[in-house]
């Protein structure tokens, strides 16, 4: 059930909050283990998000003012819905489009194909 | 698929308390987490325990308490920098602290200014800063409480081995104060409310701090611990004394009689009641109640505080007691006497020895011997003319 996630660490670490902005922007409201679960089978297993980054991460998007929470009790529990701010959706469409710039770059950075030089 | 039944998601949350979450939003969003991922485990695994022992290692392999630390250090981020400030002035304020104790003991110079510099340090900068940090890391009233009273405590401590290595009052009542809060609340609020696992990851300057702070009370205790054996064989001491020195006046009283030099006979009741009056002022600083000439071990060894010139008090800023005015009466009674003087010394060598750094009781007993000494000599000088 639990793979080893195929990218490292430190890759996942600085697109995260973006990966998370982005699927609230498409899935609307969502709860933690959803988040999880749906990296999962988008990513084809390959990106598990573990949830010691995960809470930490919402919980800052919460304090920076771009996500916000509503509630709904299952059982005797409770469980939070997380959706974008106004403001979150615009910084989603801003770290969307500079990651897309950032893998653009990389690509070039990266391609040392000797036959293009 | 499962469902949880509502004792097992209790079991839970209990689970996650027990482990230091502190953060109620936290708790929820863990505990969700935690029964969503499980009932999915109980699909396969028909074993509650087996089954969240599992899914509990694959969420927090490090304990739940780490995700609460690091949503905290993300959240407070921006005050990384100052927390880097905070924890070299907190090493700085109980480094200066221990050494302005080990100073005082030693008779240093300098220890007084590294006290209270180490602890202002301490009690201005560091202990308040802790305390609003760790209230952003816990929003419920247990840990609020927690927080307060370990600030609480610690301040009092510090402050209170200022004063008492200072001579300056109530020192004791906050020492105490302090102690007992911490041990009788703060250290129970603590194992209660953060867990077992969380106290092994105390920050290691924490517990420096801690430390540091600990020594220096015991530093500022060991000051002034004298047995009660010891107070009650000085007593005995003096009260031998006090018996030699009236039977030294019985002496005396036959010569003056004689009148052979009513001068030297004059000067020496004079000093003689003196020291008597300096005795009479210890002892009403020691205990306003009594009257007798006589020290009680229960009153302790104390340190007079207050300041008064003309009489043996001690100095607050250095530790020491001023016998000057004694002292020019002892120089100007010594023209009285031919041979046989009364050994002043020098002004340093004189008042070093005889009540530098010496407990109450001590002091007592000096005097007395003073007393005895002075008509012992007008003995003398009365009986070889």
């Amino acid at each position: 059930m639990y793979l080893k996630p195929m990218y490292s660490k430190e890759l996942l670490k600085g697109t995260l909050t973006t990966i998370i902005l982005r699927l609230l922007a498409t899935h609307g409201k969502m709860y933690g283990y959803e988040i999880t679960q749906k990296v999962k089978i988008l990513s084809g297993e390959k990106i598990l998000i573990k949830e010691g980054s995960l809470y930490p991460a919402l919980h800052k998007l919460k304090d920076e003012g771009l996500v916000k929470t509503e509630t709904e009790m299952v059982g005797n529990r409770m469980r939070k819905y997380y959706s974008l701010t106004e403001q979150g959706g615009v910084s989603t469409k801003e770290k969307v489009d500079e990651l897309f710039q950032f893998i653009d770059t990389l690509k070039v950075i990266l391609n040392v194909n000797p036959k293009l030089t | 698929m499962s469902t949880l039944t509502d004792l097992q998601v209790e079991l839970i949350r209990g689970d996650i308390r027990q482990n230091g979450i502190e953060m109620t939003d936290l708790e929820d969003d863990l505990l969700d987490h935690i029964c969503c991922a499980l009932e999915e485990e109980l699909d396969v695994n028909s074993s509650f325990e087996s089954a969240y022992s599992k899914i509990k290692s694959l969420v927090c392999p490090n304990g739940y308490r780490e995700i609460q630390e690091e949503t905290t250090q993300l959240l407070t981020l921006k005050f990384n920098k100052m927390r880097k400030t905070m924890n070299i002035l907190g090493i700085i304020g109980s480094a200066l602290l221990l050494v302005g104790s080990i100073s005082k003991l030693q008779h240093w110079p300098g220890a007084g200014v590294s006290l209270v510099f180490g602890g202002a340090i301490l009690v201005l900068g560091y202990l308040p800063f802790m305390l609003s940090m760790s209230l952003k890391q816990t929003d419920k009233t247990i840990g609020k409480i927690r927080n307060i009273v370990g600030y609480l405590s610690s301040t009092a401590i510090v402050v209170g081995v200022i004063f008492k290595l200072q001579h300056w009052p109530e020192a004791r009542l906050l020492l105490l104060g302090g102690i007992v809060i911490f041990l009788v609340f703060f250290i129970p609020l603590f194992i209660k409310s953060v867990g077992k696992e969380a106290i092994m990851k105390i920050q290691p300057v924490t517990s420096a701090v801690l430390l540091m702070a600990i020594v220096s009370i015991l530093f500022a205790f060991s000051n002034q611990t004298h047995s009660y054996n010891y107070v009650l064989s000085l007593t005995d001491i003096n009260d031998d004394l006090e018996q030699n020195l009236e039977f030294q006046n019985r002496s005396a009283e036959k010569l003056r009689a004689q009148h052979t030099n009513e001068a030297l006979s004059k000067s020496s009741e004079d000093v003689v009641s003196y020291v008597d009056g300096l005795k009479q002022y210890i002892l009403s600083k020691v205990n306003p109640e009594e009257k007798s000439k006589q020290l009680h071990p229960e009153d302790g060894p104390r340190y007079i505080e207050a300041i008064n010139n003309d009489v043996l008090v001690e100095n607050f800023n250095a530790h020491e007691f001023s016998g000057e005015e004694l002292q020019k009466m002892l120089i100007a009674h010594n023209e009285f006497l031919s041979n046989n003087k009364i050994n002043v010394g020098n002004t340093k060598s004189w008042l070093a020895t005889k009540f530098s750094h010496q407990p109450l009781f001590v002091i007592f007993n000096k005097l007395t011997q003073i007393q005895i000494e002075i008509v012992n000599a007008e003995i003398n000088e009365l009986s070889s003319n």
